[in-house]
């Protein structure tokens, strides 16, 4: 990201700080007009240059820009030590000078404009088609085919436009602004920090529908320090949130993620050290949490509360929480668990409370070295699959000899029926 | 947004005010030289132009919270505090009509009429949707003055 430029009112003159050397026509009038609305002391000079350029010419080629410094206005590069003389260059259009030369000149610099009678701006056409390519490879649950923006906790800022990641706003509040509600815009986080990770201490409160915010994975930690908010709370319809670390305040009861809207998809997160629950579900349908870690919980690892129905809750590996699943709450029915791995949970692995309708606990879970029990069913038409691999050969032998032999005479057993063909047998040969 | 006294055109007069003796560093209050009119406003900014300074800190804007003429001729309240201490009789300084960051769709000042004035009117906004910069001249009578600012779209900046 290019360095600010800086500003000499009384002399006219713009200077691109060392060590860059080299400016972007649209850099430059960017920070001309960021500079002209400030109060001290640009409003009480004259506006700095004008700007011309931009109209579509059709299949992705623009009218390239022109830039026009008005009252003596020039632009310098920093001065150099030397002995070296340092190339610059003015890059993306054509700069011109009300005064005739738009440059001043500056020690051991020197400075090439590419200009053009007829400058252009070629960029790739409509990538619609790619969008929607891109995000037909992700799934049906994932749809980012609104705009797109980008938050850099590190080097961002806010009065950007967010389109770009040299143009990424800091904070997620003011990304979430840039957003249009149902439009199905993507915020991408960067995690841009030196040290490879970058920490974030701002809570998310996603109110925008068919919102996603993605994340690069593990590098991108959302850490917060206020006790009184949820790191993330969804209050809208088919967000997905993806790709995070997230742990709560070391103190207060606060969630991980609280989910209140239909449809959203909570994938691959690592949630860890949390106060209160992982995941905190609430009135909520066809909702899918997959792919995500969920350890560390003071509360549960997963809990649902009234009216959650038709959650999809597969492929997460589920640890040391109270309970690993908790499916609570009136009018919650029709859950599905699933390929999970859930183990050394102090209370139950899942535990399905009294008034759970119809919940599924099927297809190859791992359900493990839960402390008080891996499942507990106290719901209604609940169906919970015998976990492949839970006997061994001998285990399965031992139950067989072991069996009381009254289970074997009663009519319809193997046992009584081989005994029945077997006198039988008898029978006819003395005959 | 700002408004402006002018000497002609679009020359804002920035010598509204010379530098009275005793503006030092660090005071609160900058006295002038000159009577101040009766059509400046109780509460504002002052612009202070240090004239021995040829470089981009020449101007320094203030905000004041009271301005008399009882005894020397002073703005008062000042904040921050003076920079730096000014030059008599050499150093210059101006006051506008309005010098602010709108928060309203429209601002307005009350002053007691002293003599038309002609006055330079800005608006500028860089942001999400930012404008071109605009501008007008016009004149300040005793009927007072009132015009809106054409915000145009500027298509260029991101």
């Amino acid at each position: 990201m290019p360095s600010p430029l800086t500003f000499d009112f009384y002399n006219s003159i713009i200077e691109v700080p060392s060590p860059d050397t080299s400016v972007d026509l649209q850099y430059l009038i960017n920070q001309i007009r960021d500079t002209e609305d400030e109060l001290n002391p640009a409003m009480s000079y004259s506006k700095i240059a004008d700007a011309f350029g931009k109209q579509s010419l059709g299949g992705g080629t623009f009218v390239g820009l022109t830039v026009q410094l008005l009252n003596n206005w020039k632009l310098r590069f920093q001065a150099r030590n030397g002995p070296d003389t340092i190339a610059c260059i003015v890059t993306g259009g054509n700069l011109v000078a009300e005064s005739g030369n738009p440059i001043s000149p500056s020690a051991y610099t020197q400075i090439t404009i590419a200009q053009s009678s007829s400058p252009t701006i070629a960029t790739p056409d409509d990538n619609t088609n790619i969008k929607y390519l891109i995000e037909s490879l992700r799934g049906s649950e994932a749809s980012g085919i609104g705009n797109i923006f980008y938050w850099d906790p590190v080097n961002g800022n806010d009065s950007n436009t967010g389109t770009l990641p040299s143009k990424a706003v800091a904070t997620f509040a003011q990304a979430q602004i840039l957003t249009t509600d149902s439009n199905f815009d993507v915020i991408y986080c960067l995690s841009s920090h030196p040290s490879g990770i970058t920490t974030v201490t701002e809570t998310l409160s996603i109110t925008k529908n068919t919102l996603k915010v993605r994340g690069p994975g593990h590098t991108f930690q959302l850490k917060p320090t206020a006790t009184s908010n949820d790191t993330i709370s969804v209050g809208a319809h088919s967000v997905e949130i993806s790709g995070i670390y997230i742990e709560t305040a070391v103190t207060g009861s606060a969630n991980a993620i609280s989910v209140t809207g239909n449809r959203n998809l909570i994938k691959d997160c690592w949630i860890t050290n949390v106060r209160g629950q992982g995941i905190n579900m609430i009135s909520s349908a066809f909702s899918k949490i997959t792919g995500c870690v969920i350890e560390n919980c003071d509360g549960n690892g997963i809990k649902t509360n009234n009216s959650v129905i038709q959650l999809n809750i597969s492929k997460n590996i589920i640890s040391n929480n109270a309970d690993g699943i908790l499916l609570s709450g009136t009018g919650t029915s029709d859950n599905l668990v699933e390929n999970n791995l859930i183990y050394k949970n102090s209370a139950y692995g899942v535990a399905i409370g009294s008034g759970v309708v119809n919940t599924n606990v099927r297809g190859a879970n791992t359900i493990v070295n839960n402390t008080t029990g891996n499942t507990q069913d106290l719901g209604t038409d609940t169906y919970i699959e015998t976990q492949a691999g839970g006997a061994s050969a001998s285990e399965i032998a031992d139950a067989v000899w072991d069996e009381v032999i009254s289970g074997h005479t009663t009519a319809g057993s193997m046992g009584k029926t081989l005994k029945d063909a077997k006198a039988k047998a008898t029978l006819a040969s003395l005959k | 947004m700002a408004v402006f006294r002018t000497t002609s055109g679009t020359t804002i007069n920035k010598a509204m005010f010379t530098s009275a003796s005793g503006n030092t560093s660090g005071n609160s209050a900058f006295t002038v030289n000159e009577t101040i009119p009766s059509d400046t406003p109780s509460t504002g900014s002052i612009r202070i132009v240090d004239t021995s300074d040829t470089g981009s800190t020449r101007e320094t804007r203030y905000t004041y919270t009271g301005w008399t003429n009882s005894g020397s001729s002073q703005f008062t309240g000042l904040s921050p505090t003076l920079d730096r201490t000014y030059t008599a009789t050499d150093d210059t300084a101006y006051v506008p009509y309005i010098d602010t960051e709108a928060d309203a769709t429209s601002e307005a000042v009350t002053v007691i009429y002293s003599t038309d004035r002609n006055i330079l009117v800005r608006v500028r906004r860089k942001a999400a949707t930012a404008i071109l910069p605009f501008e007008t001249t016009g004149t300040f009578s005793s009927t007072g003055y009132s015009t809106s600012a054409i915000r145009t779209t500027d298509t260029i900046v991101t």
